[in-house]
């Protein structure tokens, strides 16, 4: 059950999100000049922060949707 | 109820169909094509949008560069990233129907770009508001972008008419093509 569940996260976030992942990795690359006032304070890279917050919560709505569909067939 | 969850709970197991994947490696084609241009007319663009919305804000303003503004003492550069032109891009192919005309096609691409660059100078302007009230930059910036990313991911997961999933059985290798709007 579990193992599905990440499967299938896995499946729809990496594939239909993999524009968004290419987003991420290129504003990770270019993150050191994205903003002159975070470079100067040794930032960047905020492409994996943001991949991280969209990865968590696809994860959570597909957690939903899977729960709320087996509620209805319970139902 | 979804139909990929109801494959799955009768024992097939759900692969990405053939369309789904060719989708994505256009994603990825145009997404790479926008990253290489410069886009220098959007980028002022955007940052002149950002620049105006943040001054009536009555946040203190100025433009220091054509791609660079100072708001309430930070300064911040707008990159090709910043405007979200990858983004957009990338998403064609997954939100390009086959079934409708082009123009019916071309009318939803270009409310689509309306929608990512208002989406876009929203989350640019909450940022300037957050980051001058002291707001860590993960939290005013990064965390939000993820948040973007997810409106967009649903958007077009939502509104597909392509069938994202083909099942296989377990026992046979049989492999079933699946309705169009599986979700």
């Amino acid at each position: 059950m579990v193992a599905k569940l990440i499967t299938r996260m896995c499946n729809s976030a990496a594939l239909v999100g993999s524009v968004l992942v290419f987003h991420s990795w290129v504003w990770s690359q270019s993150g050191a000049t994205h903003a002159v006032a975070v470079r100067a304070k040794g930032g960047g890279g905020g492409g994996w922060t943001a991949l991280a917050t969209f990865m968590v919560l696809v994860g959570l709505w597909s957690f939903v949707a899977r729960w709320s569909s087996r509620k209805k067939v319970e139902a | 109820m979804d139909d990929s969850q109801a494959n799955s709970t009768h024992g097939q197991i759900a692969f990405p169909s053939k369309q789904f994947l060719c989708r994505v490696c256009l994603t990825a084609l145009f997404a790479t094509a926008a990253h290489l241009l410069p886009w220098e007319g959007l980028r002022f663009f955007t940052s002149e949008v950002t620049l105006r919305l943040s001054g009536l804000l009555g946040m203190t303003t100025s433009r220091t560069a054509f791609d660079t503004i100072e708001i309430q003492g930070n300064l911040i550069q707008f990159v090709v990233c910043c405007t979200f032109v990858e983004l957009f891009f990338g998403s064609l192919p997954l939100i390009w129907r086959g079934k409708e005309s082009i123009v019916g096609n071309l009318l939803r691409v270009v409310i689509f770009a309306g929608a990512i660059f208002g989406l876009n100078i929203v989350r640019l302007v909450l940022l300037q508001i957050a980051y001058g009230h002291g707001v860590p930059w993960t939290l005013a910036h990064d965390i939000p972008v993820g948040f973007a990313y997810f409106a967009v991911w649903v958007f077009i997961w939502r509104t597909r008419d392509w069938p994202a999933w083909q099942y296989r059985s377990r026992t046979c290798h049989a492999v079933t093509p699946l309705a169009a709007n599986e979700s």
